[in-house]
């Protein structure tokens, strides 16, 4: 059992072959030893722990990624996500977000994607208006700018 | 303060972005300006051709054609079709040496001038030539036409150094040149022996080109007018 301490000082004890999805607690784990002190992770708050978990845990018997992946190699980059994600990842833009920086933070390779996926399909085939108000932006161009980024950009309106 | 998608760390947002394609870049440039700066990042558009071109660039690159010959140009297509121009490419490249050094370059670039100025001097002597031929020849040049229609310019408004409202004044200041060089001659020959050279030409060779009269008496010796002007008085009383 592997104990987690979260940035509000929430305990958890958690099975290894279940945390060893995050490459940051499993090299840990293989730099210190068995050890019985808990390991903080300021970057998290339980609430988002727990939803890391219950990714974790459903993917639990799965093999681990390959850890000598070559990180310029070009993944998946299709948008297709399996169905049991979809609904893990059906939760509120805050949450979607805290995830994500969690599973960078742990990284958690598979979790990162599917996370960054699920924002980028939100974001596909959306006007820059759309845009804005899907993730709260405030429009920071002044109308001289606009009116000249529409002027550059006049190419790509008539696709 | 609710965490806003501006907030995640610029890496997170590249990672999202490299899953998203042009116009969804566009879209996201336009919405703000942290974003904007974010969608022209060299790595992700090296990424993102990665992901969506490598079929095509495999296809221009290493497939071949119908008859079984390499779409890619080699080398000595690319020199016919004159994409690559320089000195002797297509042989050095046969012979699988360098095709290019900065002195090659230096030295295809100076040819190239050169050859071009040189047919220039050749287009404008000929023409030159043949102007002066038609205005020579009064209407019967082949040109005639031409310059009536003022489609080639008249030997002297050929020149590009004055401009064609000054021509009157410089003809006007190429005549008084020339006669002035022409009196400077002639003084420079009479005046040699002496302040009595001309007087003494004058009274010998030049009485048959100055016809002698008032006028020329006059001129020589202006002060005679008073002492002709005395006997013109004596004899009238």
């Amino acid at each position: 059992m592997v104990l987690l301490l979260t940035s509000d000082n929430e305990m958890f004890s958690v099975a290894e072959d279940v945390i060893k999805r995050s490459a940051y607690i499993k090299n840990m784990l293989e730099d210190v030893g068995e050890s019985d002190l808990p390991i903080p992770l300021p970057n998290v708050e339980s609430n988002v722990l727990v939803k890391i978990l219950e990714y974790c845990e459903h993917y639990r018997g799965e093999p681990l990624p390959a850890s000598d992946v070559d990180p310029a190699e070009i993944g998946d980059r299709s948008l297709d996500i399996a169905d049991w994600d979809q609904k893990y990842m059906a939760v509120d833009q805050e949450m979607l977000f805290e995830i994500i920086l969690a599973a960078n933070y742990l990284d958690i390779k598979s979790l990162l994607d599917v996370g960054c996926k699920t924002v980028a399909k939100m974001m596909k085939g959306k006007s820059s208006e759309e845009i804005r108000t899907l993730f709260n932006i405030a429009n920071d161009f002044t109308p001289e700018e606009e009116a000249q980024i529409r002027k550059e950009n006049a190419w790509a309106e008539c696709r | 303060m609710p965490i806003s998608i501006l907030d995640a760390p610029s890496e997170i947002l590249l990672h999202i972005f490299s899953f998203l394609d042009l116009p969804d870049l566009e879209a996201l440039a336009r919405a703000s300006q942290g974003l904007g700066a974010l969608t022209t990042d060299p790595i992700l558009h090296r990424y993102r051709l990665k992901v969506v071109s490598p079929s095509r660039v495999s296809h221009s690159l290493f497939r071949t054609g119908p008859e079984g010959d390499a779409l890619r140009p080699t080398v000595g297509d690319l020199v016919q079709r004159g994409v690559i121009k320089g000195l002797g490419i297509e042989r050095r490249w046969r012979s699988g040496a360098y095709f290019y050094s900065v002195n090659s370059i230096k030295q295809y670039e100076n040819g190239k001038a050169l050859s071009r100025r040189h047919a220039g001097h050749v287009l404008t002597l000929q023409l030159r030539r043949r102007l002066q031929d038609s205005v020579a020849a009064g209407n019967g040049g082949p040109l005639q036409a031409l310059l009536t229609s003022h489609v080639l310019p008249h030997v002297e408004c050929s020149s590009t150094i004055i401009a064609r409202s000054l021509l009157p004044t410089v003809h006007q200041l190429k005549w008084s040149i020339q006669r002035d060089t022409l009196a400077r001659m002639i003084k420079a020959r009479f005046y040699k022996s002496g302040k009595a050279g001309f007087e003494a030409w004058l009274e010998k060779e030049g009485r048959h080109v100055v016809k002698e009269g008032e006028k020329v008496r006059l001129a020589i010796c202006p002060d005679i007018r008073k002492r002709v002007g005395f006997f013109e008085a004596l004899g009238r009383a």
